[in-house]
């Protein structure tokens, strides 16, 4: 066969595929609505899982305690922290270190105290591991200032500028009753739900508290920030061969909360895919099937006339085709507007996490892909039963 | 095998189940040739029409269609030589009812032609012969039974076959209608094909070269 009549062959398939379908338009707009209605449900969908695992990584990861998380591997802190740190800065691919040390401690207005965490923190690259909601950061070496949890900040009712007071358990040896007491003021308010909570957490400047330590580098932990998130193992694996004295954790294994919240939403989506895919896959393989079982006389009579089995086979496939094709364009448009309905109203908002619906190419590409891919296998049956039809029984029977 | 001869059967025998629906039937039909079968319903005219026409395997026997076995080749070559070499009219709903008269009849041309503009004005002429030009856009389903059985008729002679197998082409049209349908069938013996005519008519059956009788699924006579 020439290349031309390969061509005009390809037309003579597609204009039967494409007649057949045209030829019951109810089936056609119920299979095309089916393919449509799986796009358009599994496009918000998806972009729905995609913006709460990206606000979730946002949150722990990337304005959280970073893609890797260096501990001391046998001492109390980290040793020669200050060099260690300006080390790990100079990795390639990292974009931030942020040193943090954690201090048990009760946060005071108006003589009503709660215990909290305090996370003392030293940014040298500007990268904080909390979202600033409201006021400003501390300035280096900050001794007055403190941030505290929104969610904190309104249950002991102070705002931007209240004075609070601090007592920081030190718990150097030796010492039953170690504490730091500070009068501070309020500089600002963040939020944060993972790794650094807006409810029971307070932010003060490190150097100031390792000072009050005695020990000016005193450090807990590194975050290491390389804004991969899914490169965060490799970039674990390859600090631990290079800083034998530290444990570095990729936020996978350091924060089974969100691995695990990730994880959910992946099964969650993973689940929501595939009851799309039964919910298009099976009413259009039953449309197709009895469509094809409908024209048995059609098939014969084109099978009598020199239409081959796979041609056949072919023409039944191009109608799935056309109808996934089809019901994407027109699904699609209907899953953008949906998105664009749930960036305007999220479905959840609490605190400062808001899910907002991903709006990109992945949103529409995998729903499609998927959708279609769906459409196509529930194709295959049927055009196999049809191009397997026996001309002369059906002939023969005159069904 | 007779270089004159389009179509030879010896022994050709089909069991259908428990029943021999063609028991050993020998023929030729020669080119030019316009042969008509007769017989009772349900005496296996038809089941030895789709085996000449390679639709249907018999059981027993050997089928030549000129000079091939086709039995021997494989499916796509048997497809092809329906393709090229034989034009069906069969009984009865006979065309496929979502395209027009008009593409009906290129659809095979369009296959064998790989051009749809050349099948198209193929069509055009075989259905101005027969008298629907001005139903050639209609919808299969939308066309009379005899105007049915014309387009069908048309179909059979787009790709100037080697052999034309016909079952029951008048069987449910009127006199005029028959006529016009067995003119344009018969004008394919003048140019070298064979026609094989499946028929209760008598008049049509006596228009052939040959009659042959079939009942018990053999034939009777020559």
């Amino acid at each position: 066969m020439t290349p031309t009549n390969r061509r005009a062959t390809s037309g003579l398939l597609a204009f039967l595929a494409w007649r057949g379908l045209r030829s019951s338009p109810l089936t056609l707009v119920v299979l095309v609505g089916a393919v449509a209605a799986g796009v358009a449900f599994q496009v918000p969908n998806t972009a729905n899982i995609l913006g709460y695992e990206a606000e979730m990584l946002e949150q722990g990861v990337k304005c959280g305690f970073g893609d890797v998380r260096l501990y001391p591997r046998r001492s109390r802190r980290i040793e020669a922290a200050k060099a260690t740190m300006t080390r790990v800065r100079a990795t390639p691919g990292i974009h931030a270190v942020d040193a943090i040390l954690i201090l048990p401690a009760a946060i005071g207005h108006e003589g009503h105290f709660q215990s909290v965490a305090a996370l003392a923190v030293d940014s040298p690259d500007g990268r904080q591991p909390f979202r600033l909601v409201e006021g400003r950061l501390l300035p280096p070496g900050d001794r007055e200032g403190i941030l505290v949890g929104r969610a904190l900040a309104r249950r002991l009712g102070v705002g931007v500028g209240d004075k609070v007071e601090l007592r920081v358990v030190f718990g150097r040896n030796d010492l039953d009753e170690d504490v730091g007491r500070y009068r501070l003021t309020v500089r600002g308010l963040f939020a944060g739900t993972f790794t650094v909570c807006a409810t029971d957490t307070i932010v003060v400047d490190r150097r100031f508290v390792a000072g009050e330590l005695g020990d000016p580098e005193a450090t807990d932990m590194l975050l290491v920030y390389s804004d991969d998130p899914e490169g965060a193992g490799a970039l674990a694996a390859r600090l631990a061969g290079a800083f034998s004295s530290l444990d570095a954790r990729s936020w996978t294994e350091d924060s089974a909360l969100l691995r695990s919240a990730i994880h959910g939403s992946a099964a969650v989506a993973a689940s929501s895919t595939a009851m799309v895919l039964v919910a298009v896959g099976l009413p259009v393989a039953a449309l197709l099937y009895i469509q094809s079982i409908n024209r048995r006389r059609q098939v014969a009579l084109m099978a009598a006339i020199g239409i081959g089995g796979a041609e056949i086979f072919i023409v039944f496939f191009l109608q799935a085709l056309f109808v996934g094709l089809t019901g994407i364009a027109l699904g699609c448009p209907i899953g953008y507007g949906l998105v664009r309905y749930f960036r305007a109203h999220p479905i959840f908002e609490m605190e400062q996490f808001v899910l907002r619906p991903v709006l990109a190419a992945r949103t529409f590409v995998w729903p499609a892909l998927t959708v279609l891919a769906a459409t196509l296998i529930s194709g295959v049956y049927p055009a196999w039963r049809a191009a397997r039809i026996d001309p002369a029984e059906i002939l023969r029977r005159g069904t | 095998m007779n270089e004159a001869e389009v179509l030879r059967a010896e022994g050709l025998t089909r069991v259908l189940g428990e029943v021999t629906a063609v028991a050993g039937v020998s023929l030729t039909i020669a080119a030019g040739e316009w042969v008509s079968l007769v017989g009772p319903s349900g005496c296996g005219k038809t089941t030895l029409l789709q085996m000449l026409g390679l639709l249907d395997r018999p059981t027993a026997g050997q089928l030549r269609l000129a000079g091939v076995d086709p039995w021997k080749g494989t499916v796509s070559a048997r497809t092809l030589l329906r393709r090229e070499r034989i034009g069906f009219v069969f009984q009865g709903n006979n065309l496929i009812e979502y395209l027009t008269a008009r593409e009906n009849v290129a659809l095979p041309a369009w296959r064998l032609l790989g051009s749809r503009g050349a099948a198209l004005a193929a069509a055009d002429g075989l259905l101005d012969r027969l008298g629907l030009s001005a139903r050639a856009d209609t919808r299969a389903a939308l066309l009379s039974m005899g105007e049915g059985q014309r387009v069908a008729s048309a179909r059979a002679l787009v790709n100037r076959p080697q052999v034309v197998l016909a079952d029951e082409p008048t069987g449910n049209l009127d006199k005029a209608s028959g006529e016009i349908v067995m003119a344009a069938l018969g004008e394919v013996c003048v140019t070298g094909s064979a026609l094989l005519v499946v028929t209760h008519d008598v008049g049509v059956a006596a228009r052939a070269n040959r009659t042959l009788t079939m009942s018990d699924g053999r034939i009777l006579d020559r």
